[in-house]
């Protein structure tokens, strides 16, 4: 083994450990003060917005799972770009289509599939589904249709604070390219984090351990999620 | 090779160890520290026992009040003299790190009891948020009855309890100025030990 060779996996595993901890932790909509501006705002506030969507993004370990699981085993930078753009288009045309067009999906359950979607991706990584049921994804078409899940949970999580109608589609539009700088961000960061490891010889050993890791995060987000679905709505008809 | 796979595909075997594995550590992180945290549901006592199910509070359900509670009786008699109290309650500013510019304060009273309050902030009353409202004890759901929320810095008014609980408000200082809340309180309630308990 080379020397620092396990410093890098083992700072790789920490960040991963990291990533699952704080989806336990951190319950992911916009809140505190970025609500009450949300709330208050009148008119277009176009830096704001995108803020927001970059916020959103940057400290949204739901996506940032998603997009970690798509570009775990992507070498080549081009196809990193096919697949971020194929997701791009998907979350932006149900964020925009679901706040424009008033469209309302349960959070919880939306979220849940967002979580499905992490776990799908993992699966898929360890090509499970293959190997164990002998089915074989169209993996371009699959990130665009859970990048319209993605999107339609970027699209709750406005509706829920009621943004004022004045200068909504400028606003909207800030948000996602708020949302798109963000990932761009993370991308980036999780990009050279990844590269880093595949030069190591820690990463084909650890590859499935990681993906095993991003599975259990997923399943952990389905049932977080799922939970607080069925709480909600137990309790709404109680009394 | 396809991109977007691992290199070498695992086998079956590795394959069914991933999904027992990941289902068994999922089921133990959420039975063990998410349900207790974040929605009070605590089957196997671990939460309790790690102080987790105290960051959780059991759910509230609304309660809509019959409409025939809403007239009052013209007199209501008591075997007690009526008691009064008078406290000061200190919020920081906005933001502060340990959530100090938020809390409840409550007193107990049964079905029946009457409150007669009056209370003043020093602040603006767009700066001030305010819940007035009552709530059972936890049986294991909570029920809520609020009285009247919304941005105030002042408030008087009566209360006849409609249930056996603790009543009384939740306050928010979204000022960047510390406030002090000045409370009078008169008629028949109990003070509890801990006024800002949660429950």
């Amino acid at each position: 083994m080379k020397p620092g060779s396990s410093f890098i996996s083992g700072r790789s595993i920490i960040l991963l450990l990291g990533l699952l901890f704080t989806a336990l932790v951190q319950a992911h909509g916009i809140a505190g003060s970025d609500a009450a501006f949300v709330a208050g705002n009148q008119g277009t506030q176009i830096i704001p917005f995108i803020y927001l969507g970059a916020k959103h993004m940057v400290t949204g370990y739901d996506h940032l799972l998603f997009i970690f699981g798509v570009i775990f085993f992507l070498y080549r930078l081009s196809h990193v770009a096919l697949y971020v753009t194929l997701f791009s288009i998907g979350h932006s045309t149900t964020l925009l289509a679901g706040v424009l067009g008033g469209i309302h999906v349960n959070p919880y359950l939306i979220d849940a599939i967002i979580g499905l979607s992490v776990v799908y991706k993992a699966f898929d990584n360890l090509d499970g589904f293959k190997t164990l049921f002998g089915v074989e994804f169209n993996q371009k078409l699959m990130v665009l249709i859970f990048g319209l899940f993605h999107g339609l949970g970027l699209a709750t999580k406005l509706q829920t604070l009621n943004p004022a109608a004045d200068g909504l589609l400028p606003n909207m539009i800030a948000f996602n390219v708020g949302v798109e700088l963000g990932q761009l961000i993370a991308l980036s960061f999780m990009l050279g984090l990844v590269i880093l490891w595949r030069r190591n010889a820690s990463f084909a050993r650890h590859a499935v351990l990681a993906n095993a890791a991003i599975l259990t995060a997923g399943l952990v987000l389905v049932g977080y999620q799922l939970t607080g679905f069925i709480t909600t709505h137990i309790t709404a008809q109680g009394v | 090779m396809s991109e977007g796979h691992i290199e070498v595909a695992p086998s079956r075997k590795t394959l069914f160890t991933v999904l027992a594995g990941g289902l068994l550590v999922a089921t133990i992180i959420l039975v063990g520290a998410v349900l207790p945290a974040e929605f009070h549901i605590d089957p196997l006592g671990i939460g309790k026992a790690s102080g987790l199910l105290q960051m959780s509070r059991p759910a509230e359900t609304e309660v809509v009040l019959p409409a025939s509670a809403a007239s009052t009786a013209a007199a209501n008699f008591y075997t007690t003299a009526f008691r009064t109290d008078t406290v000061d309650i200190p919020l920081a500013a906005a933001g502060d790190a340990d959530h100090r510019d938020q809390l409840e304060w409550k007193v107990r009273m049964k079905a029946g009891d009457t409150l007669v309050y009056s209370w003043h902030a020093n602040v603006s009353a767009e700066q001030f948020y305010v819940d007035f409202h009552g709530q059972t004890d936890p049986t294991p759901d909570v029920k809520v009855l609020t009285y009247r929320k919304g941005q105030a810095a002042t408030d008087n008014g009566a209360v006849v309890a409609q249930f056996d609980g603790i009543h009384g408000w939740y306050i928010q200082n979204q000022s960047e100025q510390p406030v002090t809340v000045r409370l009078q309180l008169g008629g028949f309630y109990q003070m509890r030990p801990d006024p800002f308990a949660a429950e």
